[in-house]
């Protein structure tokens, strides 16, 4: 192993050669404005930044993501599967108040009325109000019948 | 292993060759003060030592990535980012081998994540390029490649560097193109000298072998 002078002469001069490869003309004149100004927008970034520079561990995620496809076409897997689990959930949520709550049963709703004007608080119950689900605008009897019960005018 | 007289002398002649050399101890004070002034908050003076380096720390972003538009991005990151961490920076080493360290870092990174995709954006050769006559020499009528202009052969040494890895490409870099020492590359790259000089005949070794039809 050496690196004498006499050692590569030619590849050395050869090398040389990259010393005359320059950047287009007047790239330095502008170089040091565009990093004060790259300085100035880092310092107005908006908070999403800093909430970044509270939590490395999310930086880290982010970055084992970008690097390893793998892992992160497992996670993309994962918040998809999680998604779909969730609407699933949604749907056979909605179905068990409606079986609670059958048509029939008028009596016990109007346990809950005074003068014809249903005291119970509208509350929902599914996950409906979480996920916002795109079925709330379709006529559902059931949930009709318990908010609005008018018996008796 | 040589005698170290001959490779004092050939890092002395290397220094007297590169684009600027390491502060000397009047400026390096200068430099101190210029980095506290920026530490609190004046931009003139942060201005003042990113005029000092741009140039150095681009060429050697320049010359890992063989691609302008990437080097431009980085070396403009690297300051960005010093600034940004300049209260960490303790002084323990000379602001030139911080920012040196800083642009490394970054680049390796970059090039690790962009493997595979290289895409070569090579700047012009300069007037002078034409007029040296160890290039004049490699493409004259007695070289057995004398069809080849200076902007082939140009291409062809960039395409041998990318062949190298990033590691080796650097100490090419540094030493070869940029005139640095071995002392100075085992400072900005965090390993002793012997490292430094085994990686540098190495890359010099690999990069003979895919140019052996160039230098004959």
């Amino acid at each position: 192993m050496s690196d004498a002078p006499e050692e590569f002469v030619a590849l050395r001069k050869l090398l040389k050669l990259k010393r005359h490869e320059q950047p287009p003309p007047r790239f330095f004149n502008e170089f040091s404005r565009h990093v004060l100004d790259g300085i100035e927008a880092e310092r107005e970034k908006p908070r999403a930044g800093s909430l970044l520079a509270e939590a490395p561990w999310l930086v880290r995620l982010m970055r084992r993501l970008e690097t390893n496809s793998l892992l992160a076409g497992g996670f993309a897997t994962g918040v998809c599967a999680l998604l779909l689990g969730g609407i699933v959930y949604s749907e056979s949520a909605d179905g068990v108040v409606d079986a609670s709550t059958p048509m029939g049963d008028q009596a016990s709703l109007k346990a809950d009325t005074i003068g014809g004007v249903s005291v119970t608080p509208v509350v929902e119950t599914s996950t409906n109000a979480v996920f916002g689900n795109p079925f709330n605008n379709l006529p559902n009897p059931s949930l009709t019948q318990i908010s609005f019960s008018t018996s008796g005018q | 292993m040589t005698d170290p007289a001959p490779r004092k002398a050939a890092d002395a002649r290397a220094g007297e060759e590169r684009s600027g050399a390491a502060p000397a101890s009047s400026t390096a004070t200068e430099e101190m003060d210029l980095v506290r002034r920026a530490r609190g908050g004046d931009m003139e003076a942060y201005d003042d030592l990113v005029r000092r380096y741009q140039e150095r720390i681009y060429a050697t972003v320049y010359h890992m990535t063989s691609n302008h538009e990437d080097a431009s991005d980085l070396a403009q990151e690297s300051f960005i980012k010093a600034y940004q961490a300049l209260k960490s920076f303790k002084g323990g080493s000379s602001f030139y081998t911080w920012i040196y360290r800083i642009a490394v870092n970054k680049t390796i990174n970059f090039l690790k994540q962009r493997k595979n995709r290289a895409q070569m954006s090579l700047n012009d050769l300069d007037f002078n390029a034409e007029h040296d006559p160890d290039l004049v020499a490699l493409i004259s009528d007695k070289t057995p490649r004398r069809d080849v202009n200076l902007a082939e052969l140009q291409e062809k040494l960039n395409a041998a560097m990318q062949k190298l890895s990033e590691h080796h490409r650097l100490v090419v870099t540094l030493h070869d193109v940029q005139g640095l020492s071995h002392e100075e590359i085992a400072q900005i790259m965090d390993c002793n000298i012997g490292t430094v000089r085994s990686r540098l005949f190495y890359a010099r070794q690999q990069l003979q072998a895919y140019l052996s039809d160039y230098l004959k």
